[in-house]
């Protein structure tokens, strides 16, 4: 006997992902969901923007990493909350999906949080085909990892908001052309927007926090005319 | 590798259709529509499927992989095609602005029991 059944298999990952973004939304809580492959410089530039943005907001991360909680001890000192996910508990997953988030969403206290950052797992391929319920995807590249990233890896880029060229302080020790690099970015996502910034100098973190301060007030906005 | 995950999935969502049709039969073959662009490696898949159907009513069942091509669309002039390369551009006018129509699926067709 044959059984029609016509399921999405990732549509479990849409639903809950859903959820969280009700929740996210009701709470008018920013989430960027940051995606990057290894040491690209996701966690500095998180520990740069907790500096720059701690005082005038309240700020909440979730950590994922395969294994060891190291990056949330970075965070950590910043006296926010951090919630760290580790997958080596779980089958050693290569991405964040939206039901670990959903559980960390469970033990931050959401009230006391403003803009909630998610440092995906260091993996270019499949952070990007799990929706978390997040307001915007980050994706970080850095300037060592070479012009031709985005068109070796697609599929990330294709879906992201925002590019964080990272690590520019090196630019002139490198062989690299960050024209050409734009360039690639934008053949695979014609409207990507990107922020040249080096985390260890802390050039351009200005400039992203201007764009994380204007898409808060977008969203304070959106779930103000929802609520009314 | 997230074929782990999947392979769960698959067996999630046929043991709910097992139990709200109240079937007690095993699976014999399942059939999956897997897109070109859903980053699933089929070889991963089907080993993940071996070790996590153990003890299940799908330990049986056969994988019927039925891959999807890309197919697109362009925003500017509006031709479909298929895109050769991964990145897309429109063969007509050479727009990068590119709706994606299929291709990233993960859908189970359909499966089969005895």
């Amino acid at each position: 006997m044959k059984i029609k059944v016509l399921k999405d298999v990732l549509k479990a990952n849409d639903t809950i992902a859903e959820e969280n973004r009700t929740i996210l939304r009701k709470k008018g809580i920013l989430t960027l969901n940051l995606m990057s492959s290894p040491g690209a410089g996701k966690t500095l530039i998180l520990e740069k923007t907790v500096e720059r943005l701690k005082k005038d907001f309240k700020i909440g991360v979730i950590e994922g990493d395969v294994s060891t909680s190291n990056d949330a001890r970075r965070l950590a000192r910043y006296d926010i909350p951090v919630i760290q996910i580790n997958t080596d508990s779980i089958g050693g997953a290569c991405h964040l999906d939206a039901n670990m988030v959903k559980e960390a969403l469970g033990s931050l206290n959401l009230s006391s949080i403003q803009i909630l950052f998610i440092e995906n797992i260091g993996n270019l391929i499949c952070p990007a085909g799990f929706d978390l319920g997040e307001d915007k995807k980050i994706i970080v590249l850095s300037l060592t990892e070479g012009e031709d990233k985005p068109v070796k890896y697609p599929v990330a880029f294709r879906k992201a908001d925002l590019l964080l060229v990272n690590k520019l302080d090196l630019l002139n020790h490198l062989d690299i052309d960050l024209e050409l690099l734009l360039k690639n970015s934008r053949k695979v996502n014609p409207d990507l927007k990107s922020i040249q910034l080096s985390a260890r100098t802390g050039e351009g973190i200005d400039k992203w926090a201007q764009w994380i301060k204007k898409n808060l007030d977008l969203k304070k906005r959106r779930s103000g005319a929802l609520g009314s | 590798m997230h074929e782990l995950s999947l392979a769960q999935g698959i067996i999630q969502v046929i043991e709910e259709e097992l139990e709200k049709r109240k079937e007690k039969g095993t699976v014999q073959k399942i059939n999956l529509r897997i897109g070109q662009l859903s980053c699933v490696e089929p070889e991963a898949l089907l080993f993940s499927f071996g070790f996590c159907s153990k003890e299940t009513q799908c330990e049986n069942a056969v994988l019927n992989i039925e891959k999807v091509p890309l197919a697109c669309e362009c925003q500017n002039c509006g031709k479909n095609f298929l895109p050769k390369e991964a990145i897309f551009i429109c063969p007509d006018c050479k727009s990068c602005r590119i709706k994606i129509l299929s291709g990233e699926e993960f859908y189970i067709d359909s499966f089969e029991i005895e």
